[in-house]
């Protein structure tokens, strides 16, 4: 074929499909004379035509999607004429997008149900599936004639099923492909659409994929709603939009001559389309595509392609003149406001569509005497407001109590003008005025605002952060030696009159302090034998922790403690809890991804908290004392509530800060800016220093974080896959890595295969640090029940898990033969352990602020980095003789306070990583929050 | 450039939208690594939205393949239920709905009809709409959708040729 027969088939063919299929045949016949087999090839490529309009119009990334969660299992013919406990499975209705549909017979109850398999990918994620047995709960409690039933979540002999309500009839959308209804029985299905919706949305559930195929028509005339498998309960206290709303369940089933469907975008509301929160109106969307479509024969929002489709949802009117002229004023009415594009202008309760449609049917014309919404539950609504401050930032508010409520709308002010690090703030007693801790030339300093004027005084000390302020105005500091830029500092508790005067000492190793409602008792936060505690009033402990504890808030009463417990001790993952004077502690909230910040309302009644799970932005919070929680505003950032005062008014703090990863490639002169996201943490640096392994944190990655690789040399990074990085292999092919939730050890190939995971039953908690010993053998933080963490060995063959250093202590580095561990204590002594024997450590010459970096390549040094005001030093330490020596030195470049956070150095001392954090937060004042 | 790392997931988030659970991780998953594998983009002078588009559409068309090659979701026509189209979205693993097969195909169409076989990686690759896709060949509307017909038709004779052979 050369090319301009090619070009020639091409061209008739686009000729004959321009002309109507009447002409095609004659331009045919006079386009290919004399030449048969043109003819033929052209003939073969049009009889393709019909079928060539449904083709391609899933975008690619769709069907791949589809094949990731169907992990391409086979279909299970082999399950057709087997039992699932009670069930008899007689045959294969379809194929969805979780799994194969079977319809069965249930013996015990003598009826036909419908029988879905779910995947594989279910059974392996706990999580996963508690969430979806509980949506599975929640579904199966929705009962109301018009929704297809779910009967229940099954396992037989490792095969997990749902088995749901089979519906005998045809879906709306096979009726609908001969052609518009009348408008009467339109209606009438649609009032019954209306019902369903009506009983989900009282329950919260919203069904979110609502469309013709999802409706089925029994044959006596009944409507069912199917597949309330995208519905995602929504918590009717919180009304919390969830942006990375995943909906869990799979479809029922309909028994039809056309299968299972699944997925289109035509029904899509606006606000699905452009990937937003959702709410019930998407469903009062559909309901009107479903509407308008019922009486036209054509769906309001076409296109050829999806992309097609979402750019007519989003921008484009549907064609109003279609309607059939007998369409009643009131159903025109109604379509409009279902089809709102604009979500707050919408139509927002379904069950008001039924006055619309009653009165459709009765006369055609509608008198508007609005339906009363008697409603005795309090309501919530979302009200989302427009961006009240330069910067960006959405305000909501949220109603509580009756309809007539106003929605209240939360203003930001900024109160630190520059790019300040500010650490913690508080009003005065009088709520007057503001004190707040901020960094200024690397040292944290304590300064005063009035709120009506902008000029920000310094209090007087320098290396304090400002814990407290009470009621008689005193104030807690705490004095410390270094300022870390993160929260788990330590240092000296001292109280110091607003008024001015000297700090008087009081208590060491504090990290946190509150003070009481009266002023006299000081609720503490401290460090004593490693461990992190609570102690209300000093002296007296009510709480201690494995992790560690931050936010201490005396109650309004003065009898209660509320404050944030972390698992972990370098990562702000974190539930709420309260104690007691007593001692008697409970957890108000579950774990959360990331949470830092608590304030008591001021009627003592909740507590107010910043908080996210790590796939979105941080939201405040607030939980009563029995444990219900409610969202009260979100914006974009990390947040942090510092202070409330009883008018409603808050501090809150909006972290900004960026990290930066320099390093110098082997064989280089100059250093390269490596860095590739805004929040990573920089976890290695290969034994040949041509690759850096990294973490990163970004919101809307996973709640696990991702793991990334970059080579030196400044090429693009590669995502190697979920989890906290640790360490590179010593030949480069594999990665140490953690998953936070499930608490797992793993690694990931750097190149092609498959995860390997390592498991160790013993071992309830898996984190950094984590290096390799050998090729065979990793060391890693570990935490048993009832132990607190410390270093393991894991053999990778054997999985033998035996601990090396003593409970609290961490191995950092590994020396190149695999036999000694240089590890850290809580308060960072440095010790050397041996990787084979249990010995006690050596303890190292080396002070808290040397940072360790490695171990030279004849494992008789380690490598250390010293931070002198903008210089890095890095130095040999040799072991035997004690003496140091200097390696390599760096300045640090820019502006803002940056720290430094790690350095690696190559065990040929030939190449350098470290990371810098630019810890920049920005403190607001907000008004109105409820 | 965290706009353009944008604009990837808002697509993927399109496509995703109303998927199961399971695919957030998934999208994220497919858009870093498109998003990766793209020229360092800070080298790069990106003309305009559109021209990134089609780059994008090329690199998330060797992911997009390379995955389900790695799945191994590659079937043989005919051993599965045939589904009947209803909507414009099915999951029924066919060879019109086998990535591997089609990309196939549409190699070899591009040898003979390069300008047709590209408006299909735009469009179902990239998913750029007709209009986006006119703009980044540079043609009419009207071309892109005479050419957009005509690919179809030539992949369906290939995929159902082969299927059948």
């Amino acid at each position: 074929m050369t090319a301009d027969r090619d070009a020639e088939i091409r061209r008739i063919c686009q000729e004959a499909l321009d002309r109507p299929a009447a002409e095609r045949e004659r331009y045919l016949a006079a386009a290919c004379v004399g030449d048969a087999r043109l003819r033929q090839e052209i003939d073969a490529l049009l009889a393709h035509d019909a079928s060539a309009e449904r083709f391609l119009t899933t975008p690619a990334f769709e069907v791949a999607a589809h094949g990731i969660a169907t992990g391409g299992a086979p279909a299970r013919r082999a399950m057709i004429g087997t039992r699932l406990g009670q069930y008899e499975v007689l045959s294969l209705l379809g194929v969805g997008g979780m799994g194969e549909v079977y319809r069965a017979r249930d013996t015990r109850l003598g009826r036909d149900v419908a029988v879905k398999i779910l995947p594989d990918a279910f059974a392996l994620d706990a999580d996963r599936l508690a969430r979806f047995r509980r949506e599975a709960h929640l579904l199966a409690s929705l009962n109301h004639p018009h929704i297809a039933a779910i009967y229940g979540l099954d396992e037989i002999g490792g095969v997990r099923f749902l088995v749901l309500e089979l519906v005998d009839g045809e879906t709306l959308a096979a009726r609908l492909a001969h052609g518009p209804l009348r408008a009467d029985e339109a209606v009438g299905i649609a009032k019954q659409i209306a019902e369903a919706l009506e009983a989900a949305h009282e329950k919260g559930i919203i069904h979110r994929d609502l469309k013709p195929a999802n409706i089925a028509l029994t044959r006596d005339g009944r409507v069912k709603v199917l597949d309330f498998g995208l519905a995602k309960a929504t918590d009717a206290y919180a009304a919390t939009i969830d942006p990375s709303d995943t909906p869990t369940m799979p479809s029922p089933a309909v028994m039809t001559s056309t299968g299972v469907i699944i997925g289109t975008a035509a029904y899509m509301s606006p606000e699905q389309a452009r990937g937003r929160a959702l709410d019930k109106r998407v469903d009062i969307w559909a309901f009107g595509c479903v509407l308008y479509e019922m009486l036209t024969g054509r769906r309001p929002f076409e296109g050829e392609t999806v992309t097609d489709v979402i750019a007519n949802i989003i921008h484009h009117a549907p064609a109003w003149n279609v309607l059939p002229p007998e369409t009643p004023a009131g159903v025109r009415a109604l379509l409009a406001r279902c089809l709102a594009k604009d979500a707050a202008q919408r139509l927002r309760d379904i069950g008001d569509a039924h006055f619309d449609l009653d009165g459709a049917i009765e006369s055609g014309v509608i008198e508007a005497a609005p339906r009363p919404s008697f409603n005795r539950r309090a309501r919530f609504t979302l009200v989302v407001a427009a961006p009240l401050v330069a910067l960006g930032l959405v305000g909501s508010g949220l109603i509580i109590g009756q309809r007539t409520a106003k929605p209240a709308v939360p203003v930001y002010q900024l109160l630190t003008f520059q790019r300040d690090s500010v650490m913690s703030a508080r009003f005065s007693p009088d709520g007057e005025t503001i004190i707040y801790s901020a960094a200024v030339d690397d040292q944290l300093q304590i300064f005063s605002r009035r709120m009506d004027s902008s000029d920000s005084r310094p209090i007087g000390v320098t290396n304090a952060d400002i814990l407290s302020v009470s009621s008689r105005g005193e104030m807690a500091v705490l004095l410390i030696r270094r300022y870390l830029g993160s929260r788990s500092s330590r240092g000296t508790l001292a109280r110091m009159s607003l008024l001015g005067g000297a700090p008087r000492e009081m208590l060491d190793d504090v990290q946190e302090a509150d003070w009481s409602p009266d002023g006299t008792q000081l609720a503490v936060v401290r460090w004593v034998n490693g461990r992190n505690r609570i102690e209300y009033p000093i002296g007296h402990v009510l709480y201690e922790s494995d992790g560690f504890l931050s936010f201490p808030r005396v109650s309004p009463s003065g009898q209660l403690v509320a404050f944030m417990d972390h698992p972990l001790k370098y990562d702000n993952r974190g539930s709420v809890v309260l104690v007691d004077a007593q001692g008697h502690a409970k957890a108000l909230t579950a774990e959360w991804g990331g949470e830092g910040g608590l304030a008591w309302s001021s009627d003592g009644r909740e507590v107010w908290f910043t908080a996210s799970t790590g796939e979105e932005f941080d939201a405040l919070r607030a939980v009563t004392l029995d444990g219900r929680q409610r969202v009260i505003a979100r914006a974009p950032g990390y947040l942090t509530i510092q202070d409330i005062r009883k008018d409603g008014r808050a501090l809150m703090m909006r972290d900004d800060s960026r990290t930066e990863v320099i390093g110098l490639a082997p064989g280089e002169a100059t250093e390269r800016d490596l860095t590739w996201f805004s929040d990573v943490g920089l976890r290695d640096l290969s034994v040949d220093g041509k690759a850096i392994l990294f973490t990163n944190f970004v919101v809307g990655t996973t709640t696990n974080y991702s793991t990334y690789l970059r080579r030196t040399d400044g090429s693009p990074a590669v995502r190697l896959g979920d989890g906290d990085a640790c360490a590179f292999s010593p030949d480069g092919t594999w990665v140490a890595a953690v998953l936070k939730s499930p608490s797992r050890l793993f690694l990931l190939p750097t190149g092609a295969g498959d995860i390997r995971p390592l498991d160790a039953p013993a071992i309830e908690m898996f984190d950094k640090p984590t290096r390799w010993i050998d090729a065979t053998r990793i060391l890693f933080a570990g935490k048993e029940t009832g132990h607190d963490w410390r270093s393991y060995v894991y053999e990778i063959e054997s999985r033998h898990v035996h601990a090396v250093t003593p409970e609290g202590v961490l191995g950092r580095f590994v020396s190149p033969d695999g036999k000694w561990i240089v590890a850290e204590d809580p308060v960072r002594r440095k010790f050397l352990y041996r990787v084979d024997a249990a010995e006690t450590g050596r303890l190292l010459p080396l002070t808290d602020t040397d940072g360790l970096s490695g171990w030279s390549a004849d494992g008789q040094s380690l490598f250390l980095y010293r931070v002198e005001g903008r210089r890095i030093r890095m130095l040999r330490l040799h072991l035997t003789t004690g003496l140091e020596t200097p390696v390599r030195e760096t300045t640090l470049h820019g502006s803002a306070s940056g720290e430094v956070y790690q350095v690696f150095v190559t065990p040929d001392a030939k190449s350098y990583v470290y990371q810098l954090r630019h810890g920049l937060a920005d403190l607001y004042l907000v008004n109105g929050l409820k | 450039m965290p706009l353009v790392h944008g604009e990837l997931h808002r697509l993927a988030r399109h496509y995703m939208a109303g998927e199961r659970a399971g695919h957030t991780l998934q999208t994220s998953a497919l858009v870093n690594e498109a998003y990766l594998r793209l020229i360092d983009i800070r080298q790069v002078r990106w003309q305009n939205r559109t021209h990134f588009f089609a780059m994008a559409a090329r690199t998330m068309r060797r992911i997009l393949v390379d995955a389900a090659r790695a799945r191994g979701n590659q079937r043989r026509g005919g051993d599965v239920v045939k589904i009947s189209l209803e909507d414009a979205v099915v999951v029924a693993p066919n060879r019109r709905q086998d990535l591997v097969a089609v990309d196939e195909a549409l190699e070899r169409l591009q040898a003979v009809h390069p300008r047709q076989a590209e408006v299909v990686e735009l469009r179902f690759f990239g998913g750029l709409t007709l209009e986006e896709t006119a703009s980044a060949l540079d043609v009419s509307v009207d071309t892109v959708k005479r050419d957009w017909r005509f690919a179809k038709l030539w992949l369906l004779r290939e995929l159902d040729g082969k299927a059948t052979s």
